[in-house]
């Protein structure tokens, strides 16, 4: 028998999968069979017999055939039957069986398709017929295997991206562990969304005492919320813990992270600072939900709206780091939050709002916010999902804040040398309306002296002699404002207005570790070029008032060996003892009252970025 | 079509028009439309009229386009933004990125 022309031209559909595709004639009669042999041989397949059934399935198990041209009535097994166990053993969409029925009636089909066949032919049949349908069973077998291949990669693509959520997550958290034992008086509510939430909630003590926060709000949960996250707190702990204040932040965040992200990413944030006396409060609000001050009845007193552009986006000469400065007092609450909160919908498409948190948090004063807020959502939502990432921050202000024990940082076990060295900073106008020369001199000071240790006592000296040059010297304020009950906010705004206005002016600090003989002593001098102010006056004053103010310069004094004033009050010289003692002889926790205007900088609108000790 | 365009007559300014909810879905259509315009206009203005929800994934794709557009705050204008997404916008400070009018604005 020859093969037929029809037959062998067909010469595509005889691959699968980048070779030839194989064949198994299973068909007792041998004539039959070797007709079918060779026409599918022309064709250009591989081919394997079987003369019946158990040959079948042996034949198959070893040649992992494609396709099965099964013959339905042979000795020792018939087709059906080999073709259910041939079925079985394969995998779905490995092996297609057709079967080669004798007769062309319906019981025969049935039987057939019972079995497992994916087609059936009637003999003696058309060659055209076969082909045909080879063509097609082939070409629904390689659809199969292309899907279980995707499905393979997206599975393994799925993995991947699970690992790589779950090493998101475990930065994440690694990173936002803050100090928050040494804050007893914050508390912070975080429902996650999924496994990890992308909110970040910082909290830090700066060195004088203060304490300083962030809550941001970072879009999406993989490795970019991550980055972010990594940025932000590393950022955030080194310069609080250096004593830069939170405009400086600010303006370092937005630089750092614009430089880590693509276009499109920010990072929604809120960062906040209480003063070491506990009365003054600092905030910069970029993207993020009014901050509330509620005081101790639960009456809305205060709040700051997102003034600013999210972190990340401007350039440097566009970031604007001013910040809103609000009075507390002892009792009052202050509430940030993520938008989750206010954006959670229940069922009916409702929002939570602001009024509703509003209204929880006034109802019982006394009840955590944080719990009350929770519960409140909970009940709202009443089973809907949870949408987005929820974090709220609850400070309760202290009257008198026992935060001020600064988180501990172990005592060397040896005293510094004393080493000879002096350091002379000499700021004008534009200086002092740009700069923030603390954290730097802080750092000179700390670094090429070794006294870490001794941060918190020489940024007191520092900033309180810098507070009165400038404050008093050199921009003429007076202290009394601060007794008034919007008084600091006030005082501060008249500070900011009149630092801006500076023209003239000169402060000179100079720094020099005493000559060797002297023992370990800091001599602090500080000479501005302004106004004299007569001490003795500007102490009177504070001490008259119920003053939270005033007390600085007392706690220097009790801080130092010495502390002079001398040509009117325009220079004066501080000398700071710093061995022959194993703790800071600034010792905040005994405080029993609230202390003096240990000095608050608001520095407002910082723009310089100061580089090189950010690291 | 989630995100549809259409150039000024004046060929100076395409105004671009999002569908339904602006979030990370239209990241690729709204990509499309600008870079795949075959030239960069002068301005370009994204309609909300017709948008429902807006988050902030939304807002990176406005800083996007705003980008490609010349990162000026007049490269991108937003018009017939409804009340809820105004707000939007308003807490995030974007009226010093981009002009911004509200509905009732003509």
């Amino acid at each position: 028998m020859t093969p037929d022309r029809g037959f062998e031209q067909a010469s595509t559909g005889t691959a699968i999968a980048g070779r030839r595709a194989r064949m198994l004639v299973v068909e007792d009669n041998p004539v039959d069979q070797r007709h079918l042999v060779a026409l599918l041989e022309a064709a250009g397949y591989e081919v394997v017999t079987a003369g019946n059934g158990v040959e079948a399935v042996a034949r198959y198990r070893e040649a992992q055939p494609d396709v099965v041209l099964m013959d339905m009535c042979m000795p020792v097994m018939g087709g059906c039957e080999a073709t259910r166990i041939i079925k079985a053993e394969a995998g779905e969409g490995s092996v297609s069986v057709i079967f080669l029925t004798g007769m062309d009636d319906d019981v025969s089909f049935l039987a057939a398709m019972d079995a497992g066949a994916d087609d059936c032919l009637a003999k003696p049949f058309n060659p055209e017929r076969l082909r045909v349908k080879l063509v097609r069973q082939l070409r629904q077998l390689e659809l199969y295997r292309t899907i279980q291949r995707e499905r393979e990669d997206l599975r393994r693509y799925q993995m991947q991206q699970e690992e790589d959520l779950e090493l998101a997550r475990h930065i994440h958290e690694r990173l936002a562990r803050s100090e928050w034992l040494d804050m007893p008086n914050v508390r912070r509510a975080v429902l996650p969304l999924q496994v990890a939430n992308g909110d970040i909630i910082l909290g830090a003590l700066g060195p004088r005492g203060g304490q300083v926060f962030l809550l941001a709000d970072v879009t999406g949960h993989g490795l970019g919320a991550a980055t972010c996250a990594m940025i932000a707190c590393d950022v955030f702990h080194s310069m609080v813990k250096k004593g830069f204040r939170i405009s400086q932040i600010a303006a370092q965040l937005n630089t750092r992270l614009r430089g880590a992200l693509p276009t499109g990413r920010f990072l929604a944030a809120c960062l906040l600072e209480i003063y070491p006396e506990g009365r003054v409060l600092e905030i910069w609000n970029g993207g993020v939900p009014d901050a509330y001050v509620l005081d101790a009845t639960g009456t809305l007193k205060a709040s700051a709206h997102s003034r600013h552009v999210p972190l990340g986006v401007l350039e440097d000469d566009q970031f604007d780091g001013q910040t809103q400065v609000l009075d507390i007092v002892g009792g009052d609450r202050i509430i940030v939050y993520s938008d989750g909160i206010i954006e959670a919908a229940n069922a009916e498409g409702e929002v939570f709002g602001s009024a509703r948190l509003l209204a929880c948090l006034s109802a019982d004063p006394a009840r955590p916010g944080t719990e009350a807020v929770a519960a409140a959502i909970a009940r709202f939502l009443a089973g809907a999902p949870q949408t987005d990432d929820m974090s709220l921050l609850e400070i309760l202000c202290v009257p008198s804040p026992e935060q001020c024990a600064a988180a501990a940082s172990p005592r060397p076990s040896v005293t510094p040398v004393p080493m000879e060295w002096r350091l002379r900073l000499e700021l004008g106008a534009d200086a002092l309306r740009n700069v923030d020369p603390l954290p730097l001199l802080l750092h000179a000071i700390c670094d090429v002296q070794q006294l870490g240790d001794r941060r918190e006592d020489i940024y007191l000296i520092l900033a309180e002699l810098y507070s009165n040059a400038l404050e008093h010297g050199l921009l003429g304020l007076s202290s009394q404002l601060k007794s008034f009950p919007d008084g600091f906010a006030q005082y501060y705004a008249e500070r900011d207005a009149r630092l801006g206005a500076l023209r003239d002016g000169r402060l000179v600090f100079d720094i020099r570790q005493a000559p060797p003989g002297e023992g370990g002593a800091l001599h602090v001098r500080l000479e501005q070029s302004g106004a004299g102010f007569d001490l003795d006056e500007v102490q009177e004053q504070r001490t008259l008032s119920d003053g939270y103010f005033g007390r600085g310069v007392r706690l220097v004094r009790s801080v130092c060996r010495s502390l002079e004033y001398s040509e009117g009050g325009r220079i004066v010289e501080a000398v700071y003892d710093w061995t022959g003692c194993s703790a800071p002889t600034h010792d905040r926790s005994s405080r029993r009252d609230s202390d003096g205007p240990v000095p608050a900088l608001n520095v407002g609108n910082q723009r310089r970025s100061i580089p090189s000790i950010l690291s | 079509m989630t995100v549809s365009t259409r150039p000024s007559d004046d060929g100076s300014e395409m105004t671009i028009r999002v569908t339904g909810r602006f979030d990370f879905n239209v990241h690729r259509d709204l990509r499309q439309a600008y870079e795949g315009a075959g030239r960069r206009y002068s301005n370009y203005v994204i309609d909300l009229a017709n948008t429902s929800y807006m988050d902030s994934s939304a807002l990176g794709m406005l800083l996007q386009l705003r980008a490609y557009a010349g990162n000026s705050a007049q490269s991108v204008k937003i018009v017939n933004a409804s009340p809820s997404l105004l707000q939007i916008l308003k807490v995030a400070n974007f009226d010093k990125l981009m002009t911004i009018e509200s509905r009732e604005a003509s």
